[in-house]
C-alpha cells in the first residue's frame, strides 16, 4: 500500500526526480564549479521566463495558446521606459509599475475578448498580437532603451542585501505560490481547469466558459507584463526583443511541467519543476563547457527525453492504480 | 504488451539521458587532463556573436586560434541573438574560478551591463572586442573600428562617383538597413544617411532586412522593379548586401563597372561568397571592410598583457599601434591549410581616451576598402575563413 | 475463394467484454448469399457492437468469424474491406471539403497505389453514373459540405455500395434521415444488388421497413440473439416481443410509488408553460414534489433538448418555466444550481472532466456556483468542508475512487456515472435533470442509481429521467411522458404504463399519422 502511494508520489513528481538527476550528474562531473550561486542562478537565469512559463501554464490548461506572453512583457516595459526617458521624466516608479500592469491587462482583455467572445481561434488571436505589438515597441521605443528607474531594476537585477539571493528569484516563488492558489483553492482556478478539461461539460455545470476565458488571459498579461520586468531588471534594459526569442521556452517549461497542450492538466509544482528544469539546462550546459554548436542539440535531447517520459506517466499511473485495485 | 512498449520508452528516454552526460564526461575528461598545465597558462573565455553565422565565427575565430596557439586555455559558448542568455552565460563564467578573462563581443556593451558587473566583481578581465553603443565603465578596453565614420566615409565615395556621372551630386540611392533593434545598426545607418542627406539632390529609399539575406532580395528587388532609375545601392552590412546583389543578379541589373547601365554598388563587410565573387566581377564598386580575424586577437593580446603585467600594461590614450609592435600572429588549425592570419590588415590603430563616452579606452583599429584590385588578397579575413571548414568551436 | 457459396459470413459463440459490462454474450450469426438481413434490438442490445466488430472498428473477446467460409481475424477497417465487409453509419463520415467524385474515388484501390496521376476525367464520369443511379441532379464537382443531410447519406449509401469489390453491406439505419421517396430508391438498390449476389444487413428501429425489405430478420436483446426467423414466418408482434422481451427483468425501485402521489395535495415544483425553440414546440407540464417523470422518446424526440432548455443551456424562445413560483425562463444554469436544479449529461465524455481529480469532477458545480464549499472569503475554496463534503456523496453513491485526488479516467464506467449523478446532489438539487442516466452501465450500478433515485424521491426530491431502455422507464417513473419531434404527444399515468403503448406513442406517432407525413415533414 505504501509503496504504490510512493509509485504515484513518484509519478506525480517526475520532473523533479529529473531536475535531482540532472543536478547530481552535472555535481559529479564538475563537482568544483557547483557553488551555491551557481545552484541559485539555476533558478535565477529563468526567473523572468518562469513567469511568461506561468502565464504560458494558466492560458494551456484553459485549453488555449498564448504566443503573445512575450509581446506582452515587451510592450509593457516599453511603455515604462519611454515614459519614463521621453514621456513624463520624473512619473514616480510605482505609477509606472502600475501603468506596466494597466498595460498587460488592457492586452489580457482584448487577447481574452476576442478569443472567448469572438470566438477567434486563439492561436491566430494571439499570432496577431504578438506581431503587432512587437512592431508597436519598435515604433514608440525605436532602439534599445537603457533608462530605467532605479526602483524597476531592482526585481530584476538586484540580490537581497548582500545575500545571495536575487529578488527575483523570490518574485518567481511568490508569484508561482499565489498562482498554485489560484489554481488550486479558488473557484476560478476550478473554473479554469473545468473549461480547459471540457468546455460542454463545463457549461453543463453552470461555468461561464466566456468569463472564465477573460480571465485567463487578463491573468495571463498581468504575469506577462511582471515577467517583463524582470527581463527589464536582469538585462538592465529594454530590447526592442524583449523575450521574443523565448516564446518556445515557455511552451517547453510549461509541458515538460506536465501541462497538456489541449487543457486540463498541470499544476504549479510540475510548472515550477518544468522552469527549473530549463534554467539547469541554461546554467548546467555553460559550466560543462559543452561546445557551442552542441548547445542547442543537448537542450533538445533533454527536453524531448523530458517531454516522453512526462507524456507517458498519466499511462504509467494507470497501471499503477489497476495493479493495486485488483 | 503495452507494459514492454512503456518500459522500451523509459529504458530510450533513459538513454537520451545518459548519452547527453556521457558526452559532456568525456569531453570534461579531456579538459580536467589538461588542468596539469604549467604556470602562466591563462583561462579565457570570448563571448561570441551568434555562432554558425558566417561573419560571427570568423569574428571569435581570430581570439580563438591566437590564444590556443600561445598555449592558453580558451572557450566559448552560444547565445544565439538572446541578449538575456549572453547575461547568464556571463554570470555563470563569473562563478568559474579558473577563469581569468572575458573577451566580448555581442553588439553593445550596455545590453551585457549586468553579466559584465558580474565578471568584474568576480575580478576577471573584461574586454570588448565590438562595435558597442553605449556606456560601459566596468570594461577595461575595448577593440573596435569606427562603424559609423566607416559608412560615412563610403557613402562620401559614392556621392562622388555620383558627381562624376552626372556632373552635380544627384540621384537615387537604395540605402539597406540591418536590423533596426540594434544600436550598432542604427549608427551606422546614421552615418551614410548623413553623407547622403548633405546633397539635397540625393533620393534615398530605404529598406529593413533584419539581418535576413532573403528578406534583402526581397526589399531591394521591390524597389528596384518600382523605382524609374536607381543609380546605387548602399548597404550598411553583411547580410543586407548579400541580399542586395543578388536581387541586382535577379532583376538582370547587374552590370559591371564601366558599363552605361552599371548600377553602383558599395556596402559593409566583404564576405567569400557572394560579395567577394561580385567584387571580381565588378558589379560591386567596393567593400569597407573591417579587420574581423584581428578584433579579438588584438584583443586577445592586451588580455594577456593585463594579466601577466597588471592593467598599466595597457597603451596610453594617443599611441599608435603598427604591425611591429604586437605579434598576434595565428596559424589556422585545420589540418590540410597552411595559412597564417596576417597581423596588419588592422593596422594601423590608435588609441583614444574615450572615459567619458564609454567608461574606458578605445584601441580603434583601421578599416581597408576592398575592390577588385585587391579582393584576391589572401590575406582578406575573407579569403581566409573560405577556406576553413571547421573553426574548432 | 468462395468455399461455401450459399454463406458469406459466419460468425459463432461472439463475446465482447468492455470494463464492467458485456455487450456481447456468445452471439451466431450467419449471412447467406444475395440476402437482405434485418437487425433489430433497443440501444445497447448489441447490433452495433456486432457490426462494429464485423467491420474492423471494434475487437471480439472470443469466438470465431469466417468471411466466405474462412477464418479470419478483422483488426481494423482496412482488414474487414479486403475482405469485401462494407459499413454504412447512421451519421455521413464524408470528407466535407472535397468534392462528391473525390469523395467517391476515396473508395477506388486505384487512387491508393503511390504516386499515380490521377485521371479527373474518368473520376468525374464514374461520379456522374453513380449519381445517375439515385437520380441526384448535381455536379460531381461540388464540395460535400453543400449537400443535404439527405443527400450525404445518400451518397454514403450509393459509395459503399457500388465500391470494388463490396459483398457484405452493413446500413446502420440510414433511412432516418431520408424521405420516403429516396428510401424506396434506397429500397430498389438492395433488391437489384442482392440479386447480383451482394448481402445486407440491415440494422433499423422502425419494424415496417423490415417487413418491406428484408428476408430475415434477426432479433438482439441484452447482448443475445433471441430471434432469427425468416420474415415470412413473421408478424410484426412477434417481432416487437422480441425486441421488448417476453419476460420483465427485475428491477426494483425499492420505495412504493403509492406514497408521494397519494398524498392529498400534489405540490408544483416546476412548471412549464407553452415553452418553444428551436428544437421544443408548445411543451406544458407540471412537476410534482417528489415525482420521477419519465421522458421517452426516439433519437431526435427533443427530450435532451427539454432537460437542457430547463437547464438554461438552450434559450427559451417563448413561453415561461417556473420553479417553485419563480420564473426561471432566462436564468443561466449557474443560477439554476444555486436555485436547486441539477443537471446529470447524457454523455459521460460531454460531462466529465477528464484530467481532472474525482473530488473535483464531484463537486465542479457546488465549488463554482454555490457558496457551500467556499470559506469566508467567498473566493477561496475551503478544503476541509470540501473533503467532508466529498466522503458524505461519495459514500451516499457508493463511489470506488482510488482516492479523492486520484484523476477521474481511472474510474469504471458505472463510478464515473454516479459521479455525474452526484455532482447535482453535492450541490443539494431538488430537482434532477437526468439525461439516459443508465447508459452504458451494469445492472448492478443501475439497481444503486435506482435506489438512489427512490431514496431522493422520498426526501421530496423531483426528478424528469430520460430513457431510451422501456423497462427501465417503466419501472423507475411514476408518470411517462412520450415525445415526438419536439412535441408532448402523451403523458402516462402509472397506471396506463405499458411497453407496446409506449412503443405505439414513440414511433408509432408516425404511423398514425401516416408514413408519408412524417417523411414529408422532415425537411
Amino acid at each position: 500500500m505504501t509503496s504504490k502511494k510512493l509509485q504515484i508520489f513518484f509519478l506525480d513528481n517526475m520532473i523533479w526526480f529529473i531536475n535531482l538527476v540532472l543536478v547530481v550528474l552535472f555535481v559529479a562531473i564538475e563537482p568544483g564549479l557547483l557553488t551555491p550561486k551557481n545552484l541559485i542562478s539555476m533558478i535565477y537565469s529563468v526567473s523572468m521566463l518562469g513567469l511568461l512559463v506561468l502565464a504560458q501554464a494558466i492560458v494551456l490548461i484553459s485549453g488555449n495558446f498564448d504566443l503573445s506572453v512575450g509581446a506582452i512583457a515587451g510592450i509593457a516595459m516599453t511603455v515604462v521606459a519611454v515614459v519614463h526617458e521621453f514621456g513624463m521624466p520624473g512619473t514616480p516608479w510605482w505609477v509606472l509599475l502600475i501603468m506596466m500592469l494597466l498595460v498587460g491587462t488592457g492586452i489580457g482583455l482584448y487577447n481574452g475578448f476576442f478569443v472567448a467572445v469572438l470566438k477567434i481561434n486563439p492561436f491566430l488571436q494571439t499570432l496577431g498580437t504578438y506581431t503587432f505589438f512587437y512592431g508597436l515597441m519598435l515604433i514608440i521605443g525605436k532602439r534599445t532603451l537603457f533608462k530605467l528607474p532605479k526602483a524597476l531594476i531592482i526585481p530584476g537585477g538586484a540580490r537581497f542585501g548582500g545575500s545571495i539571493v536575487p529578488v527575483a528569484v523570490v518574485i518567481l516563488i511568490v508569484v508561482s505560490v499565489i498562482v498554485h492558489i489560484l489554481l488550486a483553492k479558488t473557484s476560478l482556478g476550478r473554473k479554469i481547469y473545468a473549461v480547459g478539461s471540457n468546455r460542454e461539460a463545463a457549461r453543463a455545470c453552470g461555468i461561464s466558459v466566456e468569463k472564465t476565458l477573460i480571465w485567463v488571459f487578463v491573468l495571463s498579461g498581468i504575469l506577462s507584463s511582471i515577467g517583463g520586468l524582470l527581463y527589464a531588471g536582469y538585462m538592465n534594459c529594454v530590447t526592442m526583443d524583449l523575450a521574443r526569442p523565448d516564446l518556445f521556452l515557455t511552451f517547453a517549461g510549461a509541458i515538460i511541467g506536465g501541462v497538456a497542450l489541449d487543457g486540463g492538466r498541470g499544476k504549479v509544482s510540475g510548472i515550477f519543476g518544468g522552469i527549473l528544469l530549463l534554467g539547469i539546462m541554461q546554467i548546467g550546459l555553460t559550466i560543462l563547457k559543452t561546445p557551442p554548436t552542441w548547445r542547442e542539440t543537448m537542450n533538445g535531447i533533454v527536453l524531448i527525453a523530458a517531454i516522453l517520459l512526462n507524456t507517458y506517466q498519466t499511462r504509467l499511473k494507470g497501471y499503477v492504480l489497476a495493479k493495486s485495485a485488483t | 504488451m503495452k507494459q514492454r512498449k512503456l518500459v522500451t520508452l523509459c529504458v530510450i528516454a533513459a538513454f537520451l539521458f545518459a548519452g547527453t552526460m556521457s558526452a559532456f564526461a568525456s569531453s570534461e575528461g579531456e579538459k580536467t587532463a589538461k588542468k596539469a598545465a604549467p604556470s602562466g597558462v591563462h583561462d579565457i573565455a570570448i563571448m561570441p556573436f551568434h555562432i554558425p553565422c558566417m561573419w560571427f565565427s570568423p569574428f571569435t575565430a581570430g581570439g580563438y586560434w591566437y590564444l590556443q596557439e600561445k598555449g592558453h586555455k580558451v572557450r566559448t559558448q552560444n547565445a544565439g541573438w538572446d541578449t538575456k542568455q549572453m547575461n547568464t552565460i556571463l554570470k555563470t563564467w563569473a562563478e568559474d574560478p579558473n577563469l581569468e578573462a572575458v573577451i566580448i563581443a555581442p553588439l553593445g556593451g550596455e545590453e551585457v551591463l549586468p553579466g559584465i558587473r558580474a565578471l568584474k566583481q568576480a575580478g576577471k578581465v573584461v574586454a570588448l572586442s565590438n562595435n558597442e553603443a553605449g556606456y560601459c565603465p566596468e570594461a577595461d578596453f575595448c577593440v573596435r573600428f569606427d562603424s559609423p565614420q566607416g559608412c560615412y566615409d563610403g557613402a562620401v565615395e559614392v556621392v562622388k562617383m555620383l558627381e562624376k556621372k552626372y556632373g552635380e551630386a544627384k540621384g537615387v540611392v537604395i540605402l539597406g538597413l540591418g536590423d533596426v533593434r540594434n544600436s550598432e545598426h542604427l549608427e551606422r545607418a546614421a552615418g551614410a544617411r548623413k553623407a547622403f542627406e548633405e546633397h539635397p539632390g540625393i533620393k534615398i529609399h530605404e529598406f529593413v532586412s533584419d539581418m535576413d539575406a532573403g528578406k534583402a532580395v526581397t526589399e531591394t528587388g521591390t524597389l528596384l522593379r518600382t523605382l524609374p532609375k536607381v543609380d546605387a545601392v548602399f548597404s550598411v552590412g553583411m547580410l543586407e548586401f548579400m541580399g542586395m546583389i543578388n536581387a541586382l543578379k535577379r532583376e538582370e541589373m547587374a552590370f559591371p563597372k564601366g558599363n552605361p547601365k552599371h548600377i553602383i554598388c558599395v556596402g559593409m563587410d566583404s564576405c567569400p561568397d557572394v560579395i567577394n565573387p561580385a567584387v571580381k566581377e565588378g558589379i560591386v564598386d567596393f567593400v569597407i571592410d573591417q579587420p574581423v580575424l584581428s578584433y579579438n586577437a588584438l584583443a586577445a593580446y592586451y588580455v594577456l598583457k593585463i594579466l601577466d603585467e597588471g592593467k598599466g600594461a595597457l597603451p596610453k590614450p594617443g599611441t599608435v599601434i603598427q604591425p611591429g609592435d604586437v605579434d598576434i600572429k595565428s596559424k589556422v588549425p585545420q589540418k590540410d591549410l597552411d595559412i597564417t592570419v596576417p597581423a596588419d590588415m588592422w593596422a594601423p590603430a590608435k588609441v583614444f581616451d574615450t572615459n567619458k563616452q564609454f567608461g574606458h579606452i578605445w584601441i580603434k583599429t583601421n578599416y581597408s576598402i576592398i575592390d577588385d584590385t585587391n579582393v584576391d588578397n589572401p590575406a582578406l579575413w575573407s579569403n581566409i575563413t573560405g577556406q576553413v571548414r571547421d573553426y574548432g568551436f | 475463394m468462395d468455399k461455401n457459396p450459399q454463406t458469406v459470413l459466419e460468425a459463432k459463440g461472439v463475446v465482447k467484454r468492455y470494463p464492467g459490462t458485456i455487450a456481447l454474450k456468445g452471439v451466431d450469426f450467419e449471412l447467406k448469399r444475395g440476402e437482405v438481413r434485418g437487425l433489430l434490438g433497443k440501444n445497447g442490445a448489441g447490433k452495433s457492437t456486432l457490426i462494429k466488430i464485423l467491420a474492423g472498428l471494434t475487437k471480439k473477446t472470443e469466438g470465431e468469424i469466417a468471411y466466405f467460409g474462412l477464418k479470419a481475424d478483422v483488426h481494423n477497417v482496412q482488414d474487414s474491406e479486403t475482405l469485401g465487409f462494407r459499413f454504412i453509419s447512421q451519421e455521413p463520415s464524408l470528407m466535407e471539403d472535397l468534392s462528391i467524385a473525390e469523395n467517391i474515388a476515396l473508395r477506388e484501390k486505384e487512387l491508393h497505389k503511390g504516386l499515380r496521376r490521377v485521371d479527373w476525367k474518368s473520376i468525374y464520369e464514374e461520379a456522374e453514373k453513380k449519381l445517375g443511379i439515385i437520380g441526384l441532379d448535381i455536379d460531381p464537382k461540388i464540395e460535400v459540405r453543400y449537400l443535404k443531410v439527405a443527400e450525404k447519406q445518400m451518397l454514403l449509401v450509393i459509395r459503399e455500395i457500388f465500391s470494388e469489390g463490396a459483398k457484405i453491406i452493413a446500413l446502420d439505419e440510414v433511412t432516418t434521415a431520408l424521405s420516403l421517396e429516396e428510401t424506396d430508391k434506397v429500397y430498389d438498390i438492395l433488391r437489384k444488388n442482392k440479386k447480383g449476389g451482394q448481402s445486407f444487413i440491415y440494422v433499423s428501429h422502425e419494424i415496417d421497413e423490415i417487413f418491406q425489405i428484408c428476408d430475415c430478420a434477426t432479433v438482439f436483446r441484452d447482448g443475445e440473439v433471441v430471434l432469427n426467423e425468416k420474415i415470412e414466418n413473421l408478424t410484426p408482434d412477434d417481432l416487437k416481443k422480441a425486441i421488448v422481451g417476453r419476460e420483465m427483468q427485475v428491477i426494483h425501485r425499492d420505495v412504493s410509488k403509492e406514497e408521494p402521489s397519494g398524498k392529498k395535495e400534489k405540490q408544483v415544483v416546476l412548471a412549464l408553460d407553452d415553452v418553444c425553440n428551436a428544437k421544443l414546440k408548445d411543451i406544458r407540464f407540471d412537476l410534482y414534489r417528489g415525482e420521477i417523470l419519465g421522458v421517452y422518446g426516439l433519437r431526435g424526440s427533443g427530450r435532451t433538448e427539454l432537460l437542457k432548455t430547463i437547464y438554461g443551456l438552450l434559450p427559451v424562445e417563448k413561453g415561461t418555466v417556473v420553479f417553485e413560483g419563480e420564473d426561471i425562463s432566462h436564468h443561466s444554469p449557474s443560477q439554476l444550481i444555486q436555485k436547486g436544479i441539477g443537471f446529470v449529461p447524457e454523455d459521460r465524455v460531454e460531462g466529465l472532466f477528464f484530467g481532472r481529480p474525482t473530488a473535483e469532477n464531484l463537486l465542479m458545480t457546488t465549488s463554482t456556483s454555490t457558496k457551500k464549499v467556499h470559506g469566508n472569503a467567498g473566493l477561496f475554496l475551503n478544503a476541509h468542508s470540501e473533503r467532508k463534503l466529498f466522503v458524505e456523496v461519495s459514500k451516499k453513491f457508493e463511489i470506488k475512487a482510488h482516492s479523492p485526488g486520484a484523476e477521474i479516467d481511472y474510474l469504471s464506467g458505472g463510478n464515473k456515472q454516479k459521479v455525474m449523478f452526484g455532482r447535482s446532489l453535492a450541490s443539494e438539487s431538488r430537482v434532477y435533470l437526468i439525461d439516459e442516466g443508465t447508459k452504458g452501465i451494469d445492472i448492478g450500478t443501475k439497481q444503486e442509481i435506482y435506489r438512489i433515485m427512490g431514496e431522493l424521491s422520498t426526501q421530496g426530491c423531483s426528478m424528469i429521467f430520460t430513457s431510451s431502455d422501456l423497462e427501465e422507464i417503466i419501472t423507475v417513473s411514476d408518470r411517462i411522458m412520450v415525445m415526438y419531434e419536439g412535441n408532448i404527444v402523451c403523458i402516462l399515468e402509472r397506471k396506463d404504463f405499458s411497453k407496446e403503448r409506449l412503443l405505439h406513442y414513440a414511433d408509432s406517432c408516425s404511423k398514425t399519422s401516416g408514413n408519408t407525413s412524417k417523411r414529408g415533414s422532415d425537411l
